[in-house]
């Protein structure tokens, strides 16, 4: 269980619904990280824009090359998310 | 290339500080053209900000996504020997002081920063919005510029956490930054939030040596929170509910905390950035630093 209060998709109003459901057309789901940040919208705006302009498809480097640098680090610093 | 390209993810993760042009030489010298060189400091550095939001607010992955022989193996218990650098600099007893970590610096920035001429509005915009809150654009935004979109977005994630941005308020998001850049042994934000503490009338005690935030004379809240940064900077699967409730007995309220949590995350992705691309110190860090320098060395 999280440490602080997460806003489930059916409840999510105004900017934190934009955001819950552009996650979802491009993820495909409403992953735990992104509702992690729902008490606090705008944080989760800007940071899903900043994901969305330099991960999954636009790095050069291809999603095979970025989850091997996402699941090493993953490890190194122990997050099991 | 794979192999360079680990190589490397370990070291940002562990030594940024350690991270010199020759770092970015090798990944060059195996076949990763320009761009993606920033692109893999850029995937790197993100992952350093959304691991420690993840262990920062201590969510998991549902079992419904993972195998469980995948998640068993990679489940770590908050008691587990860290791997994080405080360790493994005490370990290889590596010694070197903030100020001996600055005069190695290779001077200049190390990947290439496109004409500006050549700048988008996107991007363009965001230099000019810097313009009007601090009077330059800072050399970490401009260091990114051959991307321009992640630059930008960068950016506007920059200004909505840092120099007034958040709820927590400048002087508060300073003292965060400027002890994530001390712990990480990160001139580039040193300097900036440093510079910009001393502005705000920080004590000279504390500017000399904010690891030893414990002895400050700080609010209790302050105090709290700078502890919580150190955890989730250095040691971050040890952030606990504990740890939390300690904020909240405070007085902080869940989503100031987020902001905490959301502030110490993004700075742990840009400090290695910006020593992963040797970004140049800004004119105030330089002055800064200047004054600073001999307690930085002891």
């Amino acid at each position: 269980m999280a440490f602080i209060p997460m806003i489930p998709e059916e409840e999510a109003t105004g900017l934190l619904k934009q955001c819950y459901d552009r996650n979802l057309q491009t993820v495909g789901r409403t992953s735990e990280v992104v509702t992690a940040l729902s008490l606090r919208p705008e944080a989760l705006r800007v940071s899903t824009h900043f994901r969305s302009t330099t991960l999954f498809g636009a790095s050069d480097l291809g999603r095979r090359r970025e989850e091997f640098i996402a699941t090493l680090i993953s490890d190194l610093v122990q997050c099991s998310y | 290339m794979d192999r360079a390209l680990l190589a490397y993810s370990e070291k940002i993760t562990f030594f940024p500080e350690q991270l010199t042009s020759g770092d970015l030489n090798a990944l060059r010298e195996v076949g990763y053209p320009e761009k993606q060189v920033l692109d893999i400091v850029l995937v790197a550095g993100y992952r350093h900000y959304i691991t420690r939001i993840a262990n920062g607010i201590g969510i998991e992955i549902g079992a419904d996504r993972v195998e469980e022989s995948i998640l068993a193996q990679y489940t770590y218990s908050h008691d587990a020997p860290t791997k994080q650098a405080s360790e493994i600099r005490e370990l290889q007893g590596d010694g070197a002081t903030l100020g001996q970590v600055m005069e190695e610096i290779e001077p200049g920035l190390w990947v290439e920063r496109p004409d500006f001429s050549g700048v988008g509005e996107t991007l363009g915009t965001e230099f000019q919005e810097w313009e009007k809150l601090i009077g330059f654009v800072p050399n970490w935004l401009t260091a990114l510029s051959l991307h321009q979109e992640s630059a930008a977005a960068a950016s506007e994630f920059a200004r909505y956490c840092t120099f007034g941005g958040s709820p927590l308020g400048s002087p508060r998001e300073h003292l965060i930054g400027y002890l994530v850049a001390s712990l990480l042994r990160a001139p580039y934000f040193l300097g900036l939030h440093g510079s910009q503490l001393r502005e705000q009338g920080a004590s000279q005690e504390l500017l000399e040596n904010v690891q030893g935030w414990r002895n400050a004379a700080l609010s209790e809240q302050d105090q709290a929170i700078l502890e919580f940064v150190e955890h989730l900077t250095l040691d971050s699967h040890r952030v606990t509910q504990e740890k939390v409730d300690r904020l909240v007995a405070t007085g902080l309220s869940e989503s100031e905390i987020l902001d905490v949590v959301v502030l110490t995350s993004f700075l742990n992705c840009f400090c290695r950035v910006t020593d992963a691309l040797g970004v140049p110190l800004d004119p105030a860090s330089k002055a800064f630093f200047e004054k600073f320098k001999p307690a930085f060395m002891q």
